[in-house]
């Protein structure tokens, strides 16, 4: 994902196409709401509500970062709300966990199978540790860049991306060997 | 550096933000560690699976064209009306989902209204607009008196006996009364 352009800001809202804004933007920050929320029509609708957000207060970027980081942490705010809207909903965590890690399809794993197990153990993280994972490994940040996202200190965002990395351990199934070179055997082809 | 320090230096050490001489530190501990080659190997090969698969997982994903639509309708300027019925609607959305709720709400509201246009302090009851504003009661002993009248003119008083009664004194009253005893 790094390699998507990064946009200048808007000069001034006569200047400002909000067509292009939201080709330039829209489909990235939708694959990040996604990863956040685990669901595609609640991603949706973060984005809908970001992208309005942003344009309709396209004066208050300052330049001071990336659009599309200024962008990001608008829907990581709103992801953090929906969050604590939807803290309500119990699941049934050891229910979920033995339809993640049922053995039953491990010896056909394909790429598909081992990218929707991950995404699935991603929802199974705090909303705080999933944030870093995808800062880390989605949208390729630094420890320093994820730490003014979200705001704690930089020995915190290590903390949690040591503990969530733990987490997701416990939670992807062993015979998908993450942790070993080419283990997914679906590094070549993507 | 030990295997601890560098654990610890790991993600700075991945993103290029140590220092140039801790850069050389670590290159060289890795070149020497057996251990901690293999842990920064796992944990590589770990963010590659992890990049491929939210990649491969998101690659079709797209805004759909009512979401462009939606963003491009809340846009659009609006009247004066449209623009106050939309700050108006969620709270009666609000009223008409939760009855119960906004009745106590309503309630409560009322009786903390009343409340402060009713409620008088105790202080507050002698004289409007003055503070500090008390009475004291003091016993106090008089004399009675038995006048002899000669033709509609007092000509001697004779005292009978005592009686006692409470005098009264107040404070900022007035000024004309405010030294004086009244007497029961």
């Amino acid at each position: 994902m790094a390699e998507v352009p990064r946009v200048s800001a808007p000069k001034a809202a006569d200047s400002f196409d909000a067509q292009e804004f939201i080709d330039s933007h829209g489909d990235r920050l939708l694959r990040s709401a996604y990863l956040l929320c685990g669901n595609e029509t609640e991603a949706q609708d973060l984005v809908q509500e970001t992208l309005i957000q942003a344009i309709k207060s396209q004066r208050g970027f300052r330049g001071q970062s990336a659009l599309y980081t200024w962008l990001h942490g608008i829907l990581l705010n709103l992801c953090r709300r929906h969050h604590r809207k939807q803290k309500r909903i119990v699941y049934d965590e050891e229910l979920i966990l033995k339809e993640i890690c049922a053995p039953d399809h491990a010896g056909d794993l394909d790429q598909d199978f081992c990218a929707t197990k991950i995404t699935q153990a991603m929802q199974q993280l705090s909303h705080e540790h999933r944030e870093v994972i995808i800062l880390r490994f989605y949208e390729n940040m630094k420890i320093e860049e994820i730490a003014r996202q979200t705001g704690v200190s930089k020995g915190t965002v290590k903390s949690r991306l040591h503990y969530a990395v733990r987490c997701l351990e416990q939670f992807i199934p062993k015979e998908m060997n993450l942790f070993v070179s080419g283990g997914t055997n679906h590094g070549e082809t993507s | 550096m030990n295997c601890e320090n560098f654990n610890d230096r790991l993600p700075e050490y991945l993103d290029e933000a140590l220092s140039a001489a801790e850069k050389a530190d670590a290159s060289e501990h890795v070149q020497k560690c057996g251990d901690c080659r293999r842990a920064l190997a796992r944990h590589e090969a770990f963010a590659k699976s992890l990049r491929l698969s939210f990649n491969r997982e998101t690659q079709g994903l797209s805004l759909r064209p009512e979401t462009r639509r939606n963003i491009f309708s809340a846009l659009e300027p609006r009247g004066v009306l449209l623009t106050a019925w939309a700050y108006i609607r969620p709270f009666i959305e609000i009223i008409w989902r939760q009855p119960a709720w906004t009745g106590a709400f309503l309630l409560c509201l009322l009786l903390l209204i009343s409340g402060s246009i009713f409620y008088r302090h105790p202080m507050k009851n002698t004289v409007k607009g003055e503070r500090n504003n008390y009475v004291i009661n003091v016993p106090l002993q008089t004399e009675i008196y038995v006048y002899r009248r000669q033709n509609n003119l007092v000509v001697d008083a004779v005292v009978t006996g005592t009686s006692i009664a409470d005098a009264s004194f107040s404070e900022n009253v007035r000024p004309s009364t405010s030294s004086r005893p009244h007497v029961n």
